[in-house]
């Protein structure tokens, strides 16, 4: 039997060690452009959007970007899967609300009954430090929207469902160019585990870089 | 009276733990505990009808002020509710009273 070349054996040691923590996917449709005869990959990202935080604060897709965010949506008065996201998005704000370049949003479906007042008093009330903690109300259509379009997450309004909407539970996991890296079940304790192992290989991929 | 309470867990597991929490301590000030709570050792008699037809409005439950909307159950039968309160009673160190169907029955024609 032939000799294996040492330098291959150590050539792909090192290159098998150097693949530690996996790039997240980035999700959504993507379009190619041709630029100058070089191909160009267009990746889904968050769309413009408007909409007023608790405080009354105007808040936009231009405050997400250079950070790292996680969304969901939901509204003050759900009463079957919002309670267990927010317990689950209590823990993900402890673990990771004193960083910088870190936020959550929060979107309310029922914008009509959850207005910036209701938010304020519903963030107050949820008791925990929701300092980098943006809830959003505004336009319902700009939402309902902005939810399926942008995150790519169901949200309608629908009679027979409890509460009047039916909505996703989805975490979504927003990098800091906008664009998707990840769905996580927020009523599921060990999917929010993964979400928050996610979000520390995402800040690695920009620590990296 | 333990078979109750177990089947009280379960009906709690799914209807009730969502907001009230697997350790019954609600969560924030948005949705008041049950384990401990003086609301319940006062008034033991308002579950009953809390339970079927929810409730609106504030609520002070260990010197909090509660003001979030609860849900109706309407679809728990007066057994259900009977085992659910059973269960909410003798749980996380609360009072350990019980409670029958037939009270539950007679409670439910008083809710305002």
């Amino acid at each position: 039997m032939k000799r294996f070349p040492l330098f291959v054996l150590l050539g792909l040691l090192l290159m098998v060690s150097c693949n530690e923590g996996k790039r997240l996917p980035i999700i959504g449709p993507r379009t190619t452009l041709e630029v100058d005869g070089a191909t160009d990959t267009l990746y889904h990202s968050i769309p413009g959007f408007v909409l007023m935080n608790q405080e009354g604060i105007e808040i936009t897709e231009e405050d997400l970007k250079g950070n790292i965010v996680v969304a969901d949506f939901f509204f003050t008065t759900c009463p079957s899967i919002c309670p267990i996201m927010k317990t689950q998005m209590l823990r993900v704000n402890e673990e990771f609300a004193t960083q910088e370049d870190f936020r959550i949003i929060s979107i309310s479906i029922d914008p009509r009954h959850d207005t910036i007042e209701v938010l304020k008093d519903y963030s107050q009330r949820l008791g925990a430090s929701t300092a980098g903690w943006d809830f959003l109300t505004g336009d319902l259509d700009d939402i309902l929207d902005l939810a399926q379009k942008g995150f790519l997450v169901s949200a309608a309004e629908d009679s027979t469902a409890p509460g009047g909407y039916i909505h996703s539970g989805a975490f979504i996991l927003i990098d800091k160019e906008l664009r998707i890296r990840g769905f996580y079940d927020g009523t599921k304790e060990e999917k929010v585990d993964l979400l928050m192992r996610d979000i520390k290989n995402l800040e690695a991929e920009y620590f990296d870089s | 009276m333990d078979r109750s309470v177990s089947q009280g867990l379960i009906l709690y597991q799914n209807n009730c733990i969502q907001c009230h929490g697997e350790d019954g301590k609600g969560l924030g000030a948005l949705y008041p505990p049950l384990a401990g709570s003086d609301y319940i050792d006062k008034y033991p008699d308002s579950l009953a009808c809390i339970i079927k037809w929810g409730r609106r409005g504030k609520i002070m439950v260990n010197g909090l002020e509660y003001d979030q909307p609860m849900p109706s159950n309407e679809k728990l039968l007066d057994e259900e509710i009977t085992h659910l309160i059973n269960y909410i009673q003798n749980a996380w160190g609360n009072a350990g009273v019980y409670t029958s169907p037939e009270q539950v029955e007679k409670g439910l024609n008083y809710c305002n």
